[in-house]
């Protein structure tokens, strides 16, 4: 069976560089480059890295700006775009709750806490899951490649973290308790 | 009214903790007096207004991130798909190994 690392052919196992390295002259899409990048970065840095407690943040200054430098300009300019959308959300969110307050014009309300917790959670959500990727599995290879594969992926579980359920609920628990509460204020 | 009933509504509505704060600060007072005047009731319900709205505003925030992740993610599916294919292609090819 083959590994992460490698292909299955009618030759056995055949890693992917080897692969990639025979077919060098005939010109792959940029598209390869991904994937072909994520598994030399994966196992670069299943080689050298030592386990560390803070691997979300070894993919932050490390895996991720060598995958940065190494993927093509259009990808790069996607993720770019990505990020400055995402910055602009955050921007967006912080100055509409800011007004909010700043109307209802109440002595002694700041919402700094709930700020802090919206911006945060952009943040926590833009960074792909990273206490998932710290607390997970043994193996420190293991945890690099699902951690790749969560970068990929753009991580699917944030993904559904950002997705409607929760917060449709969240937004109704809000409603539904602040109803209640000004009808019990209003008897 | 039971004003410590409204205080653990407040606490289980998943307010912000400023909001929180003002508001028990406001009915914590009340007890004391045995009694909620109507500008502290006018001042919880305006905070209540602000959870309620600043909710929204959380939730479209969000909804527009899981659109933007969404849109990222596609288009990586797609060029980690064609690649994979390249991959295969090329290791049917015979010329791997």
């Amino acid at each position: 069976m083959s590994n992460f690392f490698e292909r299955q052919t009618s030759e056995g196992n055949v890693s992917h560089d080897k692969i990639l390295a025979n077919q060098k002259d005939k010109g792959f899409s940029n598209s390869d480059k991904i994937l072909y990048y994520a598994i030399k970065i994966v196992e670069a840095a299943a080689r050298s890295f030592e386990p560390d407690p803070t691997l979300g943040n070894l993919f932050d200054k490390k895996v991720v700006p060598e995958i940065r430098k190494r993927l093509d300009s259009e990808t790069n300019a996607k993720i770019n775009k990505l990020e400055a959308r995402l910055d602009r959300v955050k921007r967006e969110t912080k100055d509409k709750i800011w007004n909010l307050v700043k109307e209802a014009n109440i002595p002694g309300l700041e919402i700094g806490s709930y700020v802090e917790k919206a911006v945060n959670k952009i943040d926590y959500l833009r960074t792909m899951d990273k206490k998932k990727i710290e607390v997970e599995p043994p193996s420190l290879k293991d945890r690099i490649i699902g951690g790749f594969k969560r970068l990929i992926g753009m991580g699917n579980s944030a993904r559904r973290d950002a997705g409607n359920m929760d917060l449709l609920a969240r937004n109704n628990n809000v409603k539904a308790a602040a109803m209640g509460m000004k009808m019990k204020l209003d008897r | 009214m039971n004003l410590q009933q409204i205080k653990k509504d407040a606490e289980q509505a998943g307010f912000s903790s400023d909001s929180l704060n003002l508001i028990g600060g406001i009915i914590d007072e009340a007890i004391k007096r045995g009694k909620l005047e109507k500008e502290e009731i006018d001042r919880i319900c305006q905070i209540i207004d602000v959870e309620v709205k600043t909710a929204q505003v959380i939730a479209d925030a969000r909804k527009e991130i899981a659109a933007a992740l969404n849109d990222y993610a596609d288009g990586l599916d797609s060029a980690v798909a064609q690649a994979a294919k390249e991959i295969d292609d090329a290791a049917k090819s015979g010329k791997a190994g």
